[in-house]
């Protein structure tokens, strides 16, 4: 919601205990449903000590990529020993994707949620279809599914950047990201549970709370250089294990190689 | 996969302030490589310096849809974000939300003191009409 900063010295106190106490209870973001791996989740930033948001950069137009080269790549090509500027890992691109369950039988829905993540992305999204007919979870091919926008170059500085200092603190209970959603390739997953975090959307609109998916593809090879990656740039990741030391290689299992099996298995 | 261009426009709230006629930076630069993914005019409008306002000054300037962004919590003070181990802010419980909200009340928020003794008035028993049975 945008609101004119007269308006602000204008009104009580009370306004604001409303406001805030209102914006509290209407928003989540829980990275697992389970939670596993440390069961004591600490209270504290990040151990690295990068000052955020400074106050003399208030002012400032494209922090995050001005941060970015001029700061985080000095860090990580003495901390990595790099030999080449080129081997600097970074971001690659932010895809943001949103499943919608009864987008086929919803039209006017589906055009919400369009609207709704434009306005929070800055680029309007596109339908993701079905590749094939399943008759279990009655959809059939070409049929929309769910909308997926992806960022690149400044917009999805932009975007990274009203993601960690605007949506994520306004998030209920949120005690800091989970730092184990690497994917073994330096591919960073965000699951926000309400849209209603981001500053565009009307916090009074009522109806299902919509949530979506935000991965961040970096250029890293490991996890542990996407890690740094994202902690220096301000991601506010949780204290306790980091990402796995070795590259986790997936094992296949022996229904992968069976044809008879397969079709069991997506039953 | 085909992607289906609908109609629908996309109908922002109104701004305080007169969002300028020329469209953004954005829309008319032009790439170098010739590959140009962003198709024009179906996307929102982009503002390249949105400012960020909390408790009416100005903390944050990044790219947005809406000229001026105001918030009531931002990384700036969020308690996770400064390190503290206070949880005022995170997690209120029922108690203090109800002061938070209702805490301008002054006159119902305090509990009278009463004074003098409280004669509690006995229970009168009441007459039965039907004590005796035939």
């Amino acid at each position: 919601m945008a609101t004119a900063p007269s308006l602000l010295h204008s009104s009580g106190s009370s306004f604001f205990s409303q406001f805030r106490a209102f914006q509290f209870s209407s928003s989540s973001l829980f990275p697992h449903g389970n939670r596993h791996g440390n069961a004591v989740v600490s209270v504290k930033a990040s151990a690295s000590g990068v000052v955020l948001v400074e106050k003399s950069e208030a002012e400032k137009a494209n922090r995050l990529k001005t941060a970015y080269t001029e700061k985080i790549i000095p860090l990580l090509m003495e901390e990595f020993s790099y030999t080449n500027k080129h081997q600097v890992p970074k971001i690659e691109k932010i895809v943001v994707n949103c499943g919608i369950g009864d987008a086929a039988q919803n039209a006017k829905g589906l055009d919400a949620a369009i609207s709704d993540l434009a306005l929070i992305t800055g680029q309007r999204p596109i339908k993701t279809r079905a590749r094939a007919s399943l008759a279990t979870f009655k959809i059939r091919e070409g049929q929309p599914l769910g909308i997926a926008v992806t960022l690149r170059g400044n917009m999805m500085y932009s975007f990274l950047d009203r993601v960690i200092n605007l949506g994520l603190p306004r998030t209920r209970d949120f005690q800091g990201v989970n730092p184990n959603s690497f994917d073994g390739h330096g591919n960073y997953s965000i699951g926000i549970k309400d849209q209603g975090v981001f500053p565009e959307i009307r916090a009074d609109v009522v109806g299902k709370p919509r949530g979506m998916d935000i991965c961040i593809v970096t250029t890293a090879n490991t996890d542990q250089e996407a890690q740094k990656l994202l902690a220096l740039m301000g991601m506010p990741f949780r204290e306790g294990s980091g990402p796995a030391t070795t590259i986790r290689k997936k094992k296949l299992k022996s229904h992968h190689f069976d044809a008879k099996s397969k079709g069991r298995g997506r039953r | 996969m085909a992607q289906c261009v609908t109609k629908n426009t996309f109908v922002q709230g109104k701004p305080f302030l007169p969002v300028p006629a020329a469209p953004t930076k954005n829309v008319r630069r032009v790439v170098q490589c010739g590959v140009w993914c962003r198709k024009k005019e179906i996307h929102p409008q982009f503002h390249e310096e949105a400012k960020v306002y909390c408790n009416g000054e100005l903390v944050l300037t990044t790219g947005g849809t809406q000229k001026e962004y105001v918030v009531d919590v931002w990384s700036g003070n969020h308690p996770f974000y400064l390190g503290s181990r206070s949880a005022s802010m995170v997690s209120d419980d029922q108690v203090e939300k109800f002061r938070k909200k209702f805490g301008e009340l002054k006159e119902i928020m305090e509990i009278p003191v009463l004074k003098g003794e409280i004669v509690i008035p006995s229970r009168r028993k009441g007459v039965s009409k039907g004590g005796k049975k035939k």
